[in-house]
């Protein structure tokens, strides 16, 4: 029974790809963002044809070109492409798996990239790791400065990583200027709000606030309160949990003009000036305007989100915040995260590839990233995804463009820092600002003393 | 020769057993003292650093108060699992309909995956709508922040901890509570005992050596708790909930500094130990 | 009074003392049981009734879809095989090898014995989480599997098998030590008449120690099965074959970060919990009087 649900399963996948330019159609028709039933059904009725047609190419193909198939092999694939990210990896894999017939594509999947981690590192000690993977940026940094990984540049065929590779993205690949991984997609942040509650609160949803003073007069607007004080919307909700207290943290650090490290990555500068403002920013928000209470709505995510459960009127929002909001029914406004004057920041996440220097089969871990990074795979995983997509040309692509909230996160990726903290000890330092947030917040430490504690914990995890 | 070949199966009983305990615990266990002293990452080239994951962890202010988190968790988990657990396997004993519905509900919370459980509670305990707070606000009591307050955050915890384990504890006891020959109790009566009396003088002293067991394994499951935090707080608010493995596992596979979470897993080993030995020897005090 | 039969713990003997305990077990039970509830409910919930808050109590138009979605996924029935092999294999060594070596700590004279049992209860609270990388270093190298030399080197030892994810949990200090315990229970004048009878080690344990040990055999049995069945990561480290996933491996694919859709969660965890519930329902029957025993010690 699983292997007929097996077979299945891969003939679906080929069909999908023996028409992959049907596919980018049926992604530009996409214009709600969960995945339309119109698109599965086109499988289906495609499928009947492709089967045919997937049987005689493979068994001719293995009949034919049995040299070449064993010359370009086995194919081991990790990645962390699981839940959203799922449907647009397999698209992938399947349209790779037609195109390279020759290469047999043995993937595996991993629920996070902490999961994956566990996978990799055990794997890299004990020399039995994958050909090629997909990680969060800061865990591949930390292979590549171990050793672990294949330097990239120039050995992708018609990639020029400097050319073609969005800039903001690819600084998260770097030793120096050597580059140790490629990103297939990244996330970038922005504000989000619902427009419901802003057209309620008399606001102008087309004008969404361009400084902090701004934010401020919308989260304050858009608060509800019963008549008991009891919280039931949060204007704007500070973060759900760490990750969502230091990515607030850095957006309004970037705002007021400051960084998370110093130009050389060895010296943190987020207890400056600047960050204490950031801080208190958040503080005053929480202590000061009341827009949301202390522990509001900690803990939730997915559809435990409160934005999604309509508690919170904006939030700081990925694009991989997407989908949950437009399930949701919520009416979703998006605009850039507002600096403290005028304009916007963000940042980015890549998720990139990289090949372990112990892989056995190199070229077909190369032609791999060499697919996935071509502009129709791109424009096709970002769509699907509803991620950014790493290279520049797909970014332009009007088939992605026609994707309005996409192309908006695509916008905010722009606003984001020339010089990110690229460094392997990220993680932690990300936990250690998340602790110096909350600590303010609570009102255990003034920003000032939480951050200065923070900057003296980070510093001796610089000295890389 | 009846010892000698006594000795000699006793050898081939246990050798199996200890082999493997050997292969997969003791010589992994002596690795993770040796890492201790290094700064191993299994990515970098390993260097020797002597006694300074030590000395950074005894000025670890975060690891201080997950080791007191732990203590904390530990003592109030232990005591009132066990206790629930006594109670729920002397109620489940009795013959009566629905018995074994009765004691498969008791269990449930055993059986069901960590996942659900922690996103359940973390409903129930959600601090505006959740039915905890609505119970509250009905007796006119003030709502609390369950899982968001430093201050009430662990112990809420531990209310999750115990509905989960109470079962567990259940099932054991009530295997203790079979061999318990009813004429033992049948003797008690005909003295005229009441049934306090029964129950302290007869069933506790004869469930010791189970008593026993279950005390040292919840003391062991408890100052290794990591599931339960990784689902429900994340260690959060401010480290409040975080305990030594969960900062454990965020030091090796978050931060992946293994040389430094060996020495915390070294520190906990002995930790256990110590409260291990407090506890067998207050359980031979109380003589339960 | 003596109209109740096998009172167990002897609690709850007059009319009134069994109401209340009556109510108050009807309470606790409803306690429980609740959050499961919770979580079927949730299970039958679409995707747009989840994002309601305060949530509904009963799914306002139930619905089979997240099971029927969670059954679909690639490899649920290789994974549900697995976890059945997995679980199985690790309950049956756990109670052939812990009582084994339960029975020999408890009954038996020997050398060592102490020191030994000192040992294991030292195993016992060595924390596993830290160990990760080590088990599976040493699984990767045990010498002639999976193409290993007699070094260990060379091939990936047990790495990708059935053997390699039962191995570290087939014995544990649990099971030696909860066997031991029970077995320490047993009246000596059971086997001291067998062994007057001439009656082996093995014979004494196989006929006298084990059908007076079913109790706790159940409890063996009930917490090994449990333990592999809800293991997450040893199965993650140990197999990297799609085809070699648990059930475990499966469910942490569906909540993945931002992404999860909690009622696919729910019914997953629902549909997995239940192989469980029928081994705790077959299993909990051994939890009667044993009247053989005359006497035990405490």
């Amino acid at each position: 029974m699983m292997l007929e649900k097996d077979s299945a399963e891969t003939l679906r996948k080929q069909s999908v790809s023996h028409y992959a330019n049907k596919e980018y159609v049926m992604s530009i028709d996409k214009s709600s963002p969960s995945v339309p039933s119109s698109t599965r059904r086109q499988f289906l009725q495609l499928s009947g044809a492709a089967a045919g047609a997937v049987f005689l190419s493979t068994s001719l193909g293995g009949l034919l070109s049995g040299v070449a198939q064993a010359a370009e092999g086995k194919l081991v694939f990790w990645s962390q492409l699981a839940g959203s990210k799922k449907a647009a990896g397999d698209s992938l894999e399947a349209a790779f798996r037609s195109a390279y017939p020759g290469i047999t594509l043995d993937s595996n999947l991993f629920g996070d990239p902490v999961q994956l981690h566990q996978k990799l590192l055990t794997a890299i000690s004990s020399n039995t790791a994958p050909d090629l993977f997909v990680q969060h940026w800061d865990y591949s940094l930390a292979y590549a400065y171990g050793d672990k990984l294949l330097k990239l540049d120039g050995a992708i065929e018609g990639l020029d990583l400097v050319q073609d590779v969005d800039p903001t993205l690819l600084a998260y690949s770097a030793i120096g200027d050597d580059h140790y991984s490629v990103p297939l997609y990244g996330t970038s942040r922005g504000f989000a709000f619902n427009r419901d509650y802003v057209k309620e609160a008399g606001l102008d949803a087309g004008k969404p606030p361009r400084n902090w003073q701004e934010l401020r007069d919308w989260a304050i607007k858009l608060t509800k309160r019963n008549s008991r004080g009891e919280l039931e919307v949060a204007g704007f909700n500070p973060f759900n949990n760490d990750e969502a207290a230091w990515s607030l943290f850095l957006l309004l650090l970037q705002g007021a003009g400051g960084s998370l490290l110093s130009q050389d990555l060895k010296k943190p500068t987020f207890a400056g000036p600047e960050g204490v403002k950031a801080l208190q920013f958040i503080y005053d928000l929480i202590h000061v305007d009341r827009v949301s209470d202390v522990g509001f709505g900690v803990g939730g995510t997915g559809t435990n989100h409160i934005f999604n459960q309509k508690r919170a009127a904006s939030y700081v929002a990925g694009n991989y915040s997407i989908n949950h909001a437009v399930n949701a029914g919520i009416d979703l406004g998006i605009s850039g995260f507002p600096k403290e004057q005028d304009g916007f920041t963000s940042f980015v996440d890549p998720f990139s590839f990289a090949v372990p220097a112990s892989a056995t089969n190199r070229p077909a871990a190369l032609t791999f990233i060499q697919f996935a990074l071509s502009l129709d795979r791109q424009v096709a995983f970002a769509l699907e995804s509803k991620n950014v997509p790493a290279l520049k040309a797909a970014q332009k692509d009007p088939r992605f463009l026609a994707d309005p909230l996409l192309a908006q996160f695509a916008e905010f990726s722009t606003y984001a820092p020339d010089h990110p903290a690229v460094v392997p000890t990220a993680a932690e330092i990300y936990n250690i600002i998340a602790q110096a947030v909350q600590q303010a917040v609570h009102q255990k430490a003034s920003p000032e003393q939480a951050l200065k504690a923070a900057a003296s914990e980070v510093e001796p995890l610089l000295d890389v | 020769m009846q010892r000698g070949s006594t000795a000699t199966s006793a050898y081939l009983f246990i050798a199996p057993a200890l082999f493997i305990l050997v292969l997969t615990l003791l010589l992994p266990a002596v690795l993770t003292i040796g890492m201790s002293f290094t700064n191993v990452t299994f990515l970098r080239p390993t260097r020797l650093v002597g006694l300074q994951n030590y000395i950074t962890l005894f000025n670890d202010y975060r690891f201080h108060q997950a080791v007191w988190n732990t203590i904390v968790y530990t003592v109030g988990v232990t005591i009132p699992t066990m206790f629930l657990g006594l109670l729920a396997a002397v109620a489940v004993n009795r013959r009566f309909t629905g018995r074994v519905a009765v004691r498969t509900i008791f269990y449930l919370p055993a059986l069901t995956s960590l996942i659900a459980c922690a996103t359940v509670w973390l409903y129930l305990y959600e601090p505006h709508a959740g039915p905890l707070n609505g119970l509250l606000s009905t007796l006119g009591l003030p709502r609390q922040l369950w899982l968001q307050n430093p201050n009430i955050a662990l112990g809420a915890l531990m209310v999750v901890s115990i509905w989960r384990d109470f079962g567990t504890a259940m099932v054991i006891y009530l295997a203790g509570l079979q061999d318990i020959p009813e004429y033992v109790y049948e003797a008690a009566r005909i003295d005229d005992a009441g049934s306090l009396t029964i129950f302290f003088r007869i069933t506790i002293p004869l469930l010791s050596s189970v008593t026993f067991y279950l005390l040292i394994i919840l003391i062991v499951q408890s100052f290794q708790v990591f599931g339960l935090i990784y689902a429900m707080t994340g260690g959060g608010p401010l480290n409040a909930t975080s305990t030594i493995v969960f900062q454990m596992y965020q030091t090796a596979f978050g931060f992946t500094r293994f040389g430094y979470a060996s020495a915390m897993s070294t520190v906990l080993f002995f930790t256990i130990l110590l409260f291990s030995l407090i506890g067998a020897w207050v359980a031979r005090k109380l003589r339960v | 009074m003596a109209t109740i039969k096998h009172t167990g713990g002897a609690l709850f003997q007059s009319g009134a003392e069994r109401f209340l305990a009556a109510a108050l077990l009807l309470f606790a039970a409803a306690v429980t049981i609740a959050p499961y509830l919770w979580m079927l409910s949730a299970s039958f919930k679409t995707g747009q009734e989840m994002y309601v808050f305060p949530p509904t109590w009963l799914p306002t138009a139930p619905n089979l879809g997240n099971y029927i979605e969670v059954l679909q996924l690639p490899y649920a029935g290789q994974q549900l095989v697995n976890s059945l092999i997995y679980a199985g294999g690790t309950t049956l060594a756990n109670l052939i090898l812990c009582s084994l070596a339960g029975y020999a700590f408890a009954r038996l004279e020997f050398r060592g014995r102490n020191a030994l049992f000192a040992l294991v209860l030292a195993l016992l609270m060595v924390p596993t989480q830290s160990q990760i990388i080590p088990v599976f270093l040493i699984v990767k190298h045990i010498p002639f599997a999976g193409g290993n030399d007699w070094l260990g080197n060379g091939g990936t030892g047990l790495l990708n098998t059935y053997a390699g994810l039962i191995l570290p949990n087939a014995a544990t200090p649990f099971g030696i030590f909860l066997m031991r315990q029970f077995f320490i229970r047993v009246p000596p004048e059971y086997e001291e008449s067998a062994r007057l009878d001439g009656a082996g080690s093995f014979a004494i344990f196989r006929k006298i120690l084990l059908p007076l040990s079913r109790p706790a055999l159940t409890v063996l049995a009930i917490l090994s099965f449990q333990q592999a069945w809800n293991d997450f990561v040893w199965p993650l480290i140990l197999t990297s074959t799609r085809d070699m996933g648990t059930l475990q491996t499966g469910l942490q694919l569906l909540h993945s970060g931002p992404d999860t859709r909690w009622n696919v969660v729910m019914a997953a965890a629902a549909l997995i919990t239940a192989p469980m519930i029928i081994v705790f329902l077959s299993a909990q029957r051994h939890f009667i009087q044993n009247f053989a025993s005359t006497g035990l010690k405490g």
